[in-house]
């Protein structure tokens, strides 16, 4: 940065002073030459800060839940989570009203609640909110999606 | 001794004055160069805030300072704070080299908010007599803009003066190859030619997209169903088949052909990021 403002400076000093304006285009080349690393070490930064434009935002892993199923029980929930989320959901169109959807909020109620009762309680009570008529103004809207946020209490 | 009292009492005071004036200059020349080296060491917070309280005092060069705050927020991923300080150091200049890093500066925020149109706005901002490194800088960012809105000719045009200026001719027909590439394969995936063709035949737009793993399943699923519908109106009836059977059909018929508009929109996207990583590949330098 300081190369920078030196070097604009001096082009700017060549710019305004109307002695040196006669050298001017002679001087620019040799001035460029003087700092060559400059601007390419500059764009070189600008490069490393721009590589991750235009990248695609990978999906989400659900295989977690199963390598993280502490039982049988929740191993074969996690199987058949993944299995609908990728033969069943993938194909369905998006009519799940929050986020996370029911079938992520499901599964993060079974590996995190402790009381299964209670999990299984939570995602009835869940399945029945879901709906087109679900009011906007009982929940925060999640920014990305625009759905509505409904997350996993403890 | 009264004669001597005002005189003294004189002294005094002009003694005072200037001694506390150098203090207030050191006092600022101190606040700049602790806010200089805070900023080395990458301390941008507190940098900042160093560099607002020179400014705050008066101290000269302020066009300066708000580039160094504007440094300070950018490198603190603060873009709308960084963009007010280049704008600050933009209209407190008078020297062009300034303001001209100020727009830079600014551009490059939008850019890295993905915010093209306000970058080329910027851009266009942009004296006409620049120095080579501001020339390389500035076209490069066009570049990416006009990237960004697919404005694939333009942005050619763009990359290809900032080689010019970077003395690497030779990478200007490797740049002409990669974009001859991107228009070979930009009309190649057409999202909404994949939802027309997932209407007519279940699974064909995911094919298109080239996701056959995706065509078979929704080809599997929609048959499935219709099917099922077929089997339940030769047993029971046409009606209770299409009450039974339709709602599901159309989650998965409509559904299918909006997730075949969206593979090919992300087999379009995955391939301009490949592209993109080549273009950055050339305007590295070895």
């Amino acid at each position: 940065m300081r190369k920078a403002i030196i070097t604009c400076t001096i082009i700017q000093f060549i710019k305004t002073n109307n002695l040196v304006r006669i050298f001017y285009l002679p001087i620019l080349p040799l001035l460029f030459l003087c700092f060559p690393n400059v601007a390419f070490s500059q764009l070189h930064n600008d490069i490393k800060q721009v590589e991750h434009l235009f990248k695609l935002e990978e999906d989400a892993d659900y295989s977690i839940h199963l390598k993280q199923s502490k039982n049988e029980l929740e191993a074969t929930a996690s199987l058949l989570f993944l299995f609908y989320k990728e033969f069943i959901s993938s194909q369905d169109i998006d009519a799940c009203v929050f986020y996370p959807s029911c079938s992520v909020y499901s599964m993060e109620c079974l590996s995190e609640e402790k009381n299964t009762i209670i999990a299984l309680l939570k995602i009835s009570d869940r399945l029945m909110r879901c709906h087109p008529l679900a009011s906007p103004a009982s929940y925060p809207i999640h920014k990305k999606t625009g759905k509505l946020y409904d997350p996993v209490e403890h | 001794m009264n004669l001597l009292r005002k005189p003294a009492i004189f002294c005094c005071l002009i003694i005072s004055i200037t001694s506390a004036k150098q203090l207030s200059a050191q006092h600022l020349d101190e606040v700049i160069s602790f806010a200089g080296r805070q900023f080395e060491l990458g301390n941008y917070q507190l940098s900042a805030k160093e560099y607002n309280r020179a400014v705050f005092f008066g101290a000269e060069n302020q066009d300066l300072i708000y580039l160094k705050i504007a440094q300070c927020y950018f490198n603190t991923k603060d873009y709308a704070l960084s963009n007010t300080f280049f704008d600050k150091s933009y209209f407190a200049s008078s020297s062009d080299s300034i303001k001209t890093e100020a727009v830079l500066g600014k551009a490059f925020n939008n850019i890295l908010q993905s915010r093209y149109m306000p970058a080329l706005t910027e851009l266009m901002n942009l004296d006409t007599m620049l120095s080579p490194s501001q020339e390389i800088k500035a076209n490069f960012y066009a570049g990416i803009a006009y990237f960004g809105m697919n404005e694939n000719q333009q942005a050619e045009e763009a990359f290809k003066a900032c080689l010019e200026y970077m003395g690497r001719e030779e990478k200007v027909a490797l740049m002409e190859d990669e974009f001859d590439a991107i228009r070979k394969w930009g009309g190649r995936y057409n999202p909404k030619t994949a939802w027309v063709l997932s209407l007519i035949i279940p699974g064909s737009g995911q094919l298109y997209a080239g996701e056959v793993k995706e065509a078979v399943n929704s080809m599997a699923l929609t048959g499935g169903l219709l099917y099922l519908s077929i089997l339940l109106s030769r047993r029971y009836s046409f009606f209770e088949a299409v009450l039974t059977v339709l709602p599901w059909f159309q989650r998965y018929y409509l559904g299918g052909a909006n997730k075949a508009e969206k593979y090919a929109n992300e087999a379009f996207l995955r391939e301009r990021y490949n592209s993109y990583r080549n273009i950055l590949t050339l305007m590295e330098d070895e």
